[in-house]
């Protein structure tokens, strides 16, 4: 044998399920001669046909024009990496006889000419035990990558695009009454990490700021934010709260966040119809966070303006239960898109960069929420040794931990994530309980306290939450330069290929 | 032999004069085929012989040409096959050699002409359209031949009938010939009337005695009728009229699974002199070979077409009595 199946994979672009050719036995000059075990089990069987299985007649031909693309790359030396090998013509195919289930089939292809370096011509049969299955002839064309790209994909784009709108910049986030100049939300953080200043900053340089309601002491301190964020902002600036479901005073201060005018809520850690009906007085959109198609068709179902889909790479609790794996946003993303769920949808959970952005856009987000970003910023409302904890962060000080909410959560590494890692941290005092997170609390310790200590920049003491990517960052900015940075990133990405949407 | 026919016709026919020949009437150049045996015989009869060089090598036509002249006192040609790589060797021995005439096919002679010239060779190429046949007395050419599909071996796409009185239209004085498709009296005489000074003439020399290809496709020839002529490897882009026989069938199931040009090698259509088994091999032919059913020397086939162009031309004079 010259090649088995791991040194074909590694020499032509193919994977199961999709992998024709298993071994490759010799090449001499321009013929290659490998072999396909069927297996009774293959799914093609399954279905081709029901009731007479036998190997599908455009398999046995993918199979030898894999076979043959093996010896083309080898032909063309190293640089075949650089290119594409693709289906140009296929002639002359002939099936003279039936390939069963569990069949070895043996493939010979000749290679009969390479033009220009850009059309090879090959002749190849399939034969089982000596017995001629199928000939075929096929052209293949050889494209470098990068010709490839411009020669096509700008084709590909103009006929998909046919009503669509093409951006070569990040397009605006509009959502009902409010349109933001750039679709980045920065994300809620509790407890009073994202306050006036950081979500009046991000409004004021075209994002959606977010002020963190959950644990605050009540309505007035709720209005007060806003009030500040919003003279922050200026006019046209985008200001909303982030508010969890399981907190205890829920009601109360999401009517004040209301009644203050908030541009949008962002509801997630506790799905909560109430909040629906309560912002449906003030018109106010409602973006409800969701890490799976269920509880996303949930939100659609109940009325909300738009989808937060986190996954398990963003910061702070996260909203795969114990027992759930945890999953990536873009691929909970595309399971909504591909879902049929309508409503537009923001991205969250890991997006660190301009590219990151584009990648969601792409995939079908209409914006993204981005928090740990914006803590490294001179606006955040964190104490600065709450920041240090982020700026200094290693990839191995980013941990999983339990929160008393009874959801993981993720952290950087303190003397206090330590004590919870190793379960030795304080169990909250009842006296000193406020009931901030009601009955859902298993008490185990109490996180107010620790969120709290932590962004007053007490870290002996602190939990200080932060996304996977954490540890990329390593110097504090300002909001604005993190938003120029990110905004100039994508921008050049879609300059080269534009977003259509 | 009607001497004063011969002296009306041919006197002053611009192809004789130029060649220096009694008849005009070349045997066609065929590669594989025409060597010196044959070409000697033509021009002992009062016609003009042509070796067939095909990929022949410099040494084999130098050898041919010596061989032809032991043979002949006659003025004799040599094809050239402009797909040789090789045909620059081939021509300096022509020039080396003195040969009275070129026949070219397959390329284009023009940037041969130069030297030739200089030589003192005459260049006469084979075309297969009234335009080229043009182009080649703009660059020189001293005659042309205008070859239709129902010649043998590799074939154009316009038919003798048309192609020669429009080439004959087309060029301004140079003589032209037309080829494809004619083996005796009356198709000759039929190519003067439609305006060529002279024909080229391969298929009936297959069946000729001093031939030097195999009885085996000398028979084939004689006993073919128009149905057994194809011909074949239309999808290579190169199409090759032949004998039909096994050879041909096996192409044609090759044909039928529609291959890539590069399925079949293009030597396998070359012109050769076959084998005992007269099926195993191309057996190059035109279309006339229906009407050809006898082997005869060079001389009696020759003479019979002078003569039977004669009472061919008589017979068509008899409509305006």
């Amino acid at each position: 044998m010259l090649y088995n199946k791991e040194q074909i994979k590694e020499i032509i672009p193919y994977k199961e399920p999709f992998l024709w050719v298993d071994e490759i036995e010799k090449i001499e000059a321009d013929t290659v001669v490998g072999y396909k075990q069927t297996l009774p089990q293959d799914d093609y069987f399954a279905g081709h046909f029901v009731d007479f299985p036998i190997m599908p007649g455009v398999l046995v031909v993918e199979g030898i024009a894999q076979t043959g693309t093996l010896l083309l790359r080898q032909k063309i030396g190293e640089n075949h990496k650089n290119k594409h090998l693709l289906a140009y013509q296929v002639r002359g195919a002939q099936f003279l006889a039936p390939i069963m289930p569990g069949d070895k089939i043996k493939y010979r292809v000749q290679l009969l000419g390479f033009y220009n370096d850009k059309i090879a011509n090959f002749a190849g049969e399939a034969s089982v035990n000596g017995v001629l299955k199928c000939e075929v002839r096929f052209s293949v064309a050889v494209m470098d990558k990068s010709e490839m790209k411009e020669k096509f994909l700008a084709d590909s784009l103009s006929s998909a695009s046919a009503g669509k709108n093409k951006f070569f910049q990040l397009p605006p986030l509009s959502i009902g009454k409010w349109t933001a100049k750039y679709p980045i939300i920065q994300g809620g953080m509790a407890v009073r990490v994202s306050l006036h200043n950081l979500a009046g900053n991000v409004a004021k340089n075209g994002g959606v700021g977010i002020v963190a309601i959950s644990g605050m002491m009540g309505g007035d301190e709720v209005k007060s934010e806003i009030r500040q964020a919003r003279a922050i902002a200026g006019s046209g600036g985008v200001i909303g709260v982030n508010i969890m479901g399981v907190i205890g005073r829920f009601e109360e201060l999401l009517t004040a966040a209301l009644e203050e005018g908030v541009d949008l809520v962002v509801q997630g850690a506790g799905f909560r119809l109430d909040t629906f009906e309560m912002a449906k007085k003030y018109q106010t959109p409602v973006f409800s966070i969701a890490s799976s198609v269920k509880v996303a068709q949930k939100a659609q179902e109940a009325g909300a303006s738009a989808i937060v889909v986190e996954g398990a790479d963003a910061g702070g609790h996260l909203g795969f239960p114990h027992g759930k794996p945890f999953r990536k946003a873009i691929d909970i993303l595309k399971e909504i898109v591909a879902s049929g769920i309508k409503l537009p949808l923001i991205a969250a959970g890991g997006v660190f960069t301009g590219a990151d952005i584009v990648e969601m856009l792409r995939a079908g987000a209409s914006g993204v929420q981005m928090a740990t970003r914006f803590v490294s910023t001179e606006e955040c409302d964190a104490n600065i040794k709450f920041k240090e904890a982020h700026i200094n962060a290693k990839k191995e000080d980013v941990v999983i931990i339990h929160s008393p909410v009874g959801l993981p959560g993720r952290a950087v590494r303190t003397p206090f994530v330590d004590k919870v890692l190793a379960g030795t941290a304080p169990k909250a005092l009842p006296e000193e309980c406020r009931g901030c997170i009601g009955p859902v609390c298993n008490k185990s310790y109490c996180i107010l306290k620790a969120l709290e200590a932590a962004r007053k920049g007490d870290l002996d003491n602190g939990l200080v939450f932060a996304g996977s990517n954490v540890w990329r960052v390593n110097k504090m900015s300002t909001v604005k330069e993190i938003i120029d940075e990110l905004v100039g990133e994508a921008n050049a990405i879609l300059a080269k290929e534009p977003l259509i949407i | 032999m009607n001497f004063k026919f011969i002296k009306d016709m041919f006197e002053n026919n611009k192809l004789t004069k130029l060649l220096g020949i009694k008849y005009p009437i070349i045997q066609g150049g065929m590669a594989g085929v025409s060597e010196s045996t044959l070409v000697a015989a033509v021009c002992n009869a009062g016609g003009m012989g042509v070796i067939g060089s095909g990929f022949a090598s410099p040494q084999w036509l130098e050898e041919e040409i010596k061989k032809t002249k032991s043979l002949t006192d006659k003025p004799f040609g040599v094809n050239l096959l402009l797909q040789n790589p090789g045909a620059t060797d081939l021509v300096k021995v022509v020039i080396k050699e003195k040969i009275a005439a070129v026949w070219t096919g397959g390329g284009n002679p023009v940037p041969l002409m130069p030297y030739l010239k200089q030589g003192g060779v005459k260049i006469i190429p084979v075309v297969p359209y009234a335009r080229l046949a043009a182009k080649m007395e703009q660059s020189g050419a001293d005659a042309v031949v205008v070859e239709g599909l129902e010649s043998g071996g590799h074939i154009g796409e316009s038919t003798t009938m048309c192609l020669v009185p429009q080439a004959a239209a087309a060029v301004k004085s140079i003589p032209v010939i037309a080829a494809g498709g004619i083996c005796d009296g009356k198709a000759f005489a039929a190519a003067l009337v439609l305006g060529a000074a002279g024909v080229q003439i391969g298929t009936r020399f297959l069946a000729a005695v001093e031939c030097q290809i195999h009885q085996s496709y000398k028979d084939a020839v004689i006993n073919a009728t128009d149905e057994d002529i194809a011909v074949v490897a239309r999808f290579t882009g190169h199409p090759v009229r032949m004998i039909k026989n096994k050879f041909v069938e096996s192409v044609r199931k090759i044909e039928e699974k529609n291959p890539f040009p590069e399925e079949i090698k293009s030597e396998r259509f070359a012109g050769n002199k076959g084998g005992a088994n007269a099926d195993l091999s191309a057996l190059l032919c035109g279309t006339c070979a229906g009407g050809i059913r006898n082997i005869k020397s060079c001389r009696e086939i020759i003479d019979e077409i002078v003569n039977d162009a004669k009472q061919a031309l008589d017979s068509a004079a008899k409509f305006y009595e």
